[in-house]
């Protein structure tokens, strides 16, 4: 099973990768920092990209909005959905 | 109305601007690198000319480019170079330049990544991807970034993508749609491509002097303005088919008889031949154009590929002859590779030798015996596909020879 700092790591890592973040480093985002704030300037088309990357890496499918949107809060709150999702 | 250019942007393989254009081609070479492209049967490391486009962060912060790939970078730094070049400052008014951008591949590395998805039957794919896929991408972000209200148009035509561009942003400044035009041919390396290559080259099917796979774009600011025209006139731009029927009328081969009667088949299209933009010419010819002879004469340098000036070499013995002895025939391919939007770098090396008064180049750049080249020489940029399709841009040099008047016979 993997570790929780682990997954943590290994999804600021996809988030800084797969959106592009070219002055962003992994190190930067804080486990607590909202995603779609003024912080990243992420938006409504990245957060598909984040669904699409989550499926490619890790499995796991985000259905809906009702899904996504608490999941995709932060760091923290997209570790805990996932840690839920595949260890049911 | 004297159309010609006023500022060049290049990237490619030779390395970014157009001051590492002309090095490379006072060199005779760029450096190739090897690409690795993965296969069904493993890895492979092929040669490739590639273009760095980290420039690209001089002119527009990072964060805003992190949804543009790789093809529409390279069309972003080209676009931003050729405005710098011709001193156009960024944020200036745009609402009266058009923008052409003309590509043989388009974004075909994401096109195939998003099929592979597709393919794959994943419910979902990704947007970025998805938005990179077409075409007309990087023409549409150029505009964006610049903040331009003028016409925006993408050329596909394989090979004859930039002739093809170059007949439209002339019409487009004839016609005062435009005040300058933005004109730019991109393409991107292509694995298939490198694949294909790799493969001919091991079962020997292919020469060994070919240049590799390369990738790139080269810019153009187009005018009107004869007060910023630097880099030469455009005489004749055309893109088309010209059946074998239609040209010999004249008794003369129908490729190379194309390159003179350009401007006659705009003004007036010949049954029988199509493609192309037919409309008024750039250039009034006198009426003497049925007899107007093939004038690749003593005064013209031809730039092309290979495969270009084989044919036209082996078009016919008169033509032969005049080539092989007197013309001066120039290939660049091996500083930028072989890509369907090479013409582009060929006229940017033109309006290079133009503007710089080159009169010496590396004789590995010569395609027959290497000389001096004529500061007067106009400069005609072909290329020929199969089926007698042709396409070329013809430049003249900023010389008192040719002044701004009507009907230059060279």
């Amino acid at each position: 099973m993997i570790k929780k700092a682990e997954l943590k790591q290994k999804l600021k890592v996809m988030i800084v990768q797969s959106l592009n973040l070219e002055e962003i480093a992994p190190e930067d985002i804080q486990d607590d920092d909202v995603l779609f704030g003024d912080k990243f300037g992420l938006d409504s088309i990245d957060a598909v990209e984040l669904v699409f990357q989550i499926k490619e890496h890790f499995g796991v499918e985000i259905k809906n909005m009702n899904e996504g949107r608490p999941a995709l809060q932060s760091v923290s709150t997209l570790a805990a959905f996932l840690e839920k999702r595949m260890n049911p | 109305m004297r159309i010609g250019i006023a500022g060049i942007g290049v990237v490619g393989g030779f390395g970014c601007g157009h001051p590492a254009l002309l090095r490379a081609l006072k060199k005779g070479s760029a450096e190739t690198a090897w690409k690795t492209i993965r296969t069904a049967g493993g890895d492979m490391e092929v040669p490739a000319l590639c273009a760095d486009t980290s420039a690209l962060a001089d002119y527009v912060p990072l964060r805003t480019l992190r949804r543009n790939d790789h093809y529409t970078r390279m069309a972003l730094l080209g676009s931003f170079l050729a405005l710098e070049d011709a001193k156009i400052p960024p944020g200036e008014a745009l609402h009266r330049m058009g923008i052409i951008v003309a590509t043989g591949l388009g974004s075909t590395c994401n096109t195939l990544d998003f099929e592979d998805i597709m393919s794959g039957k994943n419910a979902v794919c990704s947007p970025t991807l998805f938005s990179n896929s077409v075409h007309n991408a990087a023409a549409a972000h150029i505009s964006i970034f610049l903040k331009s209200g003028g016409p925006n148009l993408s050329v596909n035509q394989y090979e004859l993508s930039v002739p093809s561009a170059f007949m439209t942003a002339c019409h487009w400044l004839r016609e005062e749609r435009t005040d300058t035009v933005l004109l730019g041919g991109v393409d991107e390396f292509s694995k298939v491509g490198a694949y294909y290559r790799f493969n001919c080259e091991k079962s020997g099917k292919s020469g060994k002097s070919s240049p590799p796979v390369g990738e790139g774009c080269a810019f153009f600011i187009l005018t009107s303005d004869p007060e910023k025209i630097r880099y030469g006139y455009i005489e004749d731009a055309f893109a088309g088919i010209c059946p074998a029927e239609t040209m010999e009328d004249s008794g003369l081969h129908p490729l190379m008889n194309g390159i003179s009667h350009c401007s006659d088949l705009w003004h007036r299209p010949p049954s029988g031949v199509s493609g192309g933009l037919c409309s008024t010419p750039l250039q009034e010819k006198s009426g003497d154009l049925p007899h107007c002879p093939v004038e690749m004469g003593e005064n013209t340098i031809l730039m092309c590929d290979r495969e270009t000036y084989e044919k036209t070499a082996a078009a016919s013995l008169r033509i032969k002859k005049t080539a092989r002895k007197t013309d001066t025939a120039i290939s660049c391919s091996r500083l930028y590779g072989s890509l369907p939007v090479a013409m582009a770098f060929d006229i940017a090396a033109a309006g290079l030798i133009i503007k710089e008064g080159i009169r010496n180049l590396p004789a590995d750049l010569f395609l027959h015996s290497p000389g001096d080249i004529s500061p007067a020489a106009p400069v005609c940029c072909l290329k020929i596909r199969e089926n007698n399709e042709l396409g070329f841009v013809r430049l003249l040099p900023l010389h008192p020879l040719f002044p701004a008047k009507k009907g230059v016979k060279v």
